[in-house]
């Protein structure tokens, strides 16, 4: 009983801990430039095509393909950022927005066209086996590099903004892009900057994803890209532990929803509880109660 | 000399032409006000010369370059630095943190710190604080200590006084003073024409988007349209 509940546990820390990572960059784009960035889901698609390739069709090894995939992705968000946001970020939010999901269907369409909707199987790393943790409690190997890798990542990223000079540029732009200027801050550089972390982001969880769920198609970024976006606004969109919280929160409800509720009803309960938290604390977990910026 | 020098300088937001033709200078070494009305467009001027708007016409010229294209962060790096209206300081940082934001471009020394707690020592018993958190006054004093961190020659100051009580705003004028002795160059935007005539050199009265009137500030001070509309004499 208590051993089947802690394997669920682990379950869910490991495909919490990538929606964690995939929601920190929209959150970190959100906090900057108050933007959806609807395109995220798409560079973890982006990210595992790069990998695939690079594995499967270069015979690289799979650490330097991730490494070679999130410097990519972070290429990809930056221009992203370049051709199709900045030149609106003086308009209204909404034309941005569909900006944002005219980038995404972008994406999808040109890797469609490209590679045709058939699944390619991801070159996972051979990671098998299980460490016995007590009793008959195991985490697969797997889960268990998941959980560290993510816990790394978010570790590494909370120096930078807190630590580095870069990382409090990208504080100060997101409470005030003006008085950030008035500091001698490059805003646009600050804001190519954050594209760049949060989609490196992506890419990394997009290998862990991939190393899950192994199969490669135009559409993978869709579903995931959703459930991320979700734990970023359950968390508090713009507020970077929130996205860690909020993604956690829901792979471990999502695990427990499939164990013990219902397979089919794991995406009512998620979705539902977003309502809920949404209506009891619109601006999410850890946001304050006053107000919607970061 | 000249150090900075504006040169019929219009901008518009828009339609609308907020600034229509303004032209005035700071001498090395002087503190000059720009006083006006609500809306007559100082903070407009204040901001085309920090870079943050662009002049639809005319030149800004600092150290006889002309800037008025130039980017902000060239600006400031060139040492025209601006306190701006209602301070803006970083709320969610700490009192500390928004003084390293000051030395952005030049990387913070711990004596530079020591320089702005001894200038305002309130300001080191809070610095661990969240910036969010201090009281109005103390919120002007991080705005300027902050912009003094990057050892600005030239500081642009929009309405320091703005919602502080009598004695905080002698207070502030003090330091601006002080600063000024010790030899960075002061425009300043007042609304409180008393206060900003009684420690300028010179001053520009601007009416909607125009220079009405410009001399020193012992002229403006007996000035009968002045004080009229601005001295509430
Ligand atoms: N972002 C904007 N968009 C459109 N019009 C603006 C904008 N900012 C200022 N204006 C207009 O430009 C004119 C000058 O405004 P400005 O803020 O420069 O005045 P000010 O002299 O600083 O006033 P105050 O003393 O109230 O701060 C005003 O008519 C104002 O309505
Ligand atoms: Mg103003």
């Amino acid at each position: 009983m208590f051993e089947m509940f802690v394997s669920h546990l682990i379950n869910g820390l490991q495909i919490g801990s990538i929606y964690a990572l995939i929601a920190l960059g929209y959150t970190m784009v959100y906090g900057i430039v108050k933007l959806i960035n609807f395109a995220h889901g798409d560079v973890i698609m982006v990210g595992a095509f790069i990998i695939l390739f690079l594995v499967t069709g270069a015979g690289i090894p799979f650490i330097p393909a991730v490494l070679t995939a999130m410097a990519g992705c972070a290429l990809l968000g930056v221009l992203m950022e370049k051709i199709a946001y900045k030149p609106l970020r003086n308009a209204t939010r909404l034309s941005a927005l569909i900006t944002a999901i005219g980038v995404s269907l972008f994406l999808q369409n040109a890797f469609l066209v490209r590679f045709s909707p058939n699944p390619r199987p991801f070159p996972r790393p051979a990671i098998s086996g299980s460490l016995n943790l007590f009793g008959d409690v195991s985490i697969s190997y797997l889960a268990l590099v998941t959980i560290v890798v993510s816990a790394v990542m978010m570790i590494l990223l909370h120096f930078f903004v807190k630590g580095t000079k870069m990382g409090k540029a990208m504080r100060a732009v997101s409470e005030d892009s003006g008085a950030a200027c008035l500091m001698g801050i490059n805003v646009n550089n600050t804001i190519a900057v954050t594209f760049a972390v949060g989609s490196a982001l992506a890419a990394v969880g997009s290998a862990l994803y991939a190393s899950t769920y192994p199969q490669v198609e135009p559409f993978m970024g869709l579903q995931m890209g959703l459930k991320a976006f979700v734990a970023a606004v359950l968390g508090g969109i713009g507020i970077i532990p929130g996205a860690m919280l909020g993604g956690i929160l829901l792979g471990i409800v999502e695990s427990m929803t499939k164990a013990y509720i219902s397979t089919q009803l794991s995406d009512a309960v998620v979705y539902g509880i977003l309502i809920i938290v949404l209506l009891l604390k619109p601006s999410g977990l850890m946001g304050k109660t006053t107000g919607e910026k970061v | 000399m000249k150090l900075l020098k504006v040169t019929d300088l219009h901008v518009s937001y828009g339609a609308i032409t907020a600034v229509k033709g303004v032209s005035f200078h700071v001498n090395e070494g002087e503190i000059v006000t720009l006083i006006g009305a609500n809306g007559a467009g100082k903070t407009t001027v204040m901001h085309a010369i920090s870079g943050l708007l662009k002049p639809a016409s005319g030149t800004i010229e600092f150290l006889k370059k002309n800037i008025s294209t130039t980017a902000p962060h060239k600006i400031i790096a060139q040492g025209l630095v601006q306190v701006p209206e209602g301070r803006r300081i970083f709320a969610k940082m700490t009192v500390k943190e928004n003084l390293s934001m000051g030395a952005y471009l030049k990387k913070a020394k711990a004596n530079d710190y020591q320089e702005i707690y001894s200038l305002f020592p309130r300001l080191h018993e809070r610095r661990r604080q969240l910036a969010g958190t201090l009281s109005g006054g103390e919120q002007q004093m991080l705005a300027i200590g902050r912009a003094l961190m990057s050892k600005p020659k030239m500081l642009l100051l929009d309405e320091p006084s703005m919602g502080l009580a009598p004695i905080l705003v002698k207070e502030i004028f003090r330091i601006i003073k002080e600063c000024n002795n010790a030899g960075v160059t002061i425009l300043l935007v007042e609304q409180n024409a008393n206060m900003a005539l009684s420690i300028a050199d010179r001053a520009y009265v601007l009416e909607t988007g125009l220079v009405a009137l410009e001399g020193s500030a012992e002229d403006l001070i007996a000035n009968d349209d002045v004080k009229k509309a601005y001295l509430g004499a």
